[in-house]
């Protein structure tokens, strides 16, 4: 089967648990991610935004056919599948049509049988009579017995022909017996066994390794938890042993998270051991790589302390590489850094939002924010934004790129107006209308509307509603209806976006709306918007 | 000017991809950025033609995949090299070793003909 579905170009595994439309949804994502992605990278190096576009979809290819491939791909076997089971359906139809004219053959001929031989009897009791011996008082009840038996008979064959298979209940029955017995006799199974024979029972199976792994961190305690693997880490298949530590470490992990780790980090696979290097990055700030000895000599040093110990010390001595580098080194640490995850170090109690701004973090994002090069001040930014910035940190350093001219770059401007996108912000929600309404006089909006209009609507403030839709009635273009539309008013007024509500449209709408809206708002004028002449 | 690119041989991309990962698990836009940088932009790829190729090898056993934070915070599919894949390289480097060596041989022999 396996060779045969090769020959047609698709490979035999176990069908895909996700639903079609599930699949569909991952793949158009992951395709749409890698345009997002190289079009970003466009827009860093110059390209105007239409350019940046053109060029990722021409370097991606054909898109729909790319995506028509992916999906013959990962559903390929549910495909075949679904043409099995048609197939299937017909033969189990045709033989049940079979069996089903075969027993209405059947009784047919039991009933014509049956009247032939009562006619038989019909007539022995005729000669019988003839001869003066009265109908027959002993043969026709045996003959009568004989075609009732016959009757019987015919008619058992004709309802076994339509049941044959056992009914639920006995599934049922069994199923729940066997469970019973388990449950009774727990002595039957020792743990660690019962964990062995769980993990082995699909030895290839990398979800079913993590399948067993993840009910081994929910059902055990941590120490219980360490206790099966070192019994069982050498049985493991490397499919299990690639999976087994997400569960000891996502979500914030377990606080047994570095002891499952160094199972795999001493691991002679090195696929094994690559996984758990990865995952270490978020407790060691380092990337170990293939540097084994240093490993090593970290676990040496950092496993007889407490998880926060380890994520306080390693996060102040990553803070203190970082800002002894430059450079490609830092570039490095940089991309290190964003890739972090401090859910492990929140769920140890440790805060590293803290270590890292008391170790002097925000001067160094400030440094980087001010720089010339728009991926460092990209940087900066998201560093900064991470940090849990205070108003006057943002005041200094992020708001006068949101108030900033042209000489702003794009994506600078974006990333810095996504900073103030919170609820938790109310302070900038005034700062950002203000600039919202300058970069109009200034000629700029069009580059402009959409990073406001985003981080606006994420503010959720009722405030940023009139402007909005005074900044439609004032500059009627599509740019503008598209940029305010889309990125936000929809979310601030439950208005979906089309791109025939221009001016006119809005006006009207806010006249007979505006008795409803939030009280910050009922019965506002609309400001007016000045556009550069 | 002449576009210096070329184009990959058949068969090539799933050697490319798994030397790739052999680093540890990136994302497909990664990945098609590191080969297209190993390869000093000399090697053209259409970068969508990366992912039923990633998928197929994913279908085979020879890379797994699990979805986390790229570094623009997006949602992305990671792809992580198996066992399988690790075995699948050796296999497939050193068949290209010989099959390239061979060429190469064919292509430096003096012509011993009249």
């Amino acid at each position: 089967m396996g060779r045969f579905l090769e020959s047609l170009g698709l490979s035999w595994r176990a069908p895909d648990p996700r639903s079609s439309r599930e699949v569909d949804g991952d793949i158009d994502e992951e395709l749409r991610f890698h345009l997002a992605e190289r079009e970003r990278e466009n827009r860093a190096a110059g390209m105007s935004a239409e350019e940046a576009r053109a060029d990722a979809e021409r370097r991606f290819g054909d898109f729909e056919r790319i995506r028509g491939e992916c999906r013959r791909v990962q559903l390929g076997e549910r495909i075949v599948l679904q043409r099995l089971n048609f197939v299937l359906l017909l033969v189990l139809a045709g033989g049940v049509a079979f069996f089903a004219w075969q027993s209405y053959a059947a009784q047919r001929d039991s009933r014509y049988l049956i009247e032939r031989m009562r006619a038989e009897v019909a007539q022995l009791n005729a000669v019988l009579a003839e001869r003066g011996a009265g109908p027959a008082s002993e043969a026709a009840p045996l003959v009568d017995e004989r075609t009732a038996r016959l009757a019987r008979d015919v008619g058992r064959q004709a309802s076994a022909s339509d049941s044959t298979a056992p009914s639920d209940e006995f599934f049922v029955g069994k199923l729940g017996t066997a469970a019973d017995r388990r449950a009774a006799h727990p002595e039957e199974e020792t743990a660690d066994e019962m964990w062995n024979h769980r993990f082995n029972e699909h030895r290839d199976d990398w979800r079913h390794g993590l399948a067993v792994a993840q009910r081994l961190a929910d059902e055990c305690s941590c120490e219980r938890a360490v206790e099966v693997l070192d019994v069982l880490y050498g049985t493991l298949s490397v499919p299990h042993r690639e999976q087994l530590f997400k569960p000891f470490v996502f979500h914030g992990g377990k606080p047994c998270a570095l002891r499952v780790l160094h199972l795999g980090a001493t691991d002679p696979e090195p696929s094994v051991r690559a996984r758990a290097y990865s995952y270490l990055r978020d407790y060691a700030f380092r990337d170990f790589g293939e540097d084994y000895e240093g490993y090593l000599a970290w676990y040496r040093d950092w496993s007889p302390r407490g998880l926060q110990e380890v994520f306080y010390g390693n996060a102040s001595a990553f803070l203190e590489r970082v800002r002894a580098a430059s450079g490609a080194e830092l570039a490095q640490y940089v991309r290190q850094w964003r890739a972090l995850d401090f859910r492990a170090a929140e769920a140890a109690g440790a805060d590293l939002v803290q270590t890292f701004r008391l170790g002097g973090a925000v001067e160094l994002a400030a440094g980087w924010i001010r720089s010339t090069d728009v991926e460092t001040r990209l940087t900066g930014l998201e560093w900064l934004a991470r940090l849990d910035p205070t108003e006057a940190e943002l005041r200094e350093h992020v708001l006068p790129i949101v108030r900033g001219g042209a000489e702003v770059p794009a994506d600078v401007f974006a990333s810095a107006c996504g900073v103030f996108g919170s609820p938790d912000r109310a302070w900038a929600v005034p700062e950002l209308l203000a600039a919202l309404e300058d970069s109009f006089e200034l000629g700029i909006a069009n580059q402009r509307v959409a990073g406001f209009t985003r981080a606006l609507a994420r503010a959720r403030d009722p405030r940023a509603t009139p402007v909005l839709v005074a900044c439609i009635v004032a500059d009627d273009t599509p740019l503008t209806i598209e940029g305010i539309g889309s990125n936000g008013l929809q979310e601030l007024t439950g208005v979906a976006y089309d791109p025939s509500h221009g001016g006119a449209w809005w006006c009207a709408w806010w006249e007979k709306n505006t008795g409803n809206l939030p009280e910050a708002i009922r019965g506002a004028p609309l400001p007016v918007i000045t556009l550069r002449k | 000017m002449a576009d210096e690119r070329f184009a990959l041989l058949p068969g090539t991309l799933e050697m490319l991809v798994l030397k790739t990962l052999a680093r540890g698990p990136q994302h497909g836009y990664a990945i098609a950025r590191s080969i297209q940088e190993k390869s000093a932009d000399v090697l053209r790829i259409e970068e969508g033609s990366l992912y039923p190729a990633l998928h197929r090898m994913e279908r085979r056993g020879w890379i797994d995949a699990e979805w986390g934070p790229s570094e623009s915070n997006r949602r992305a599919k990671f792809y992580g090299l198996t066992k399988q894949g690790r075995e699948e390289l050796k296999a497939q480097t050193e068949n290209w070793n010989k099959v390239s060596g061979a060429i190469e041989q064919v292509l430096q022999a003096r012509s011993t003909g009249a």
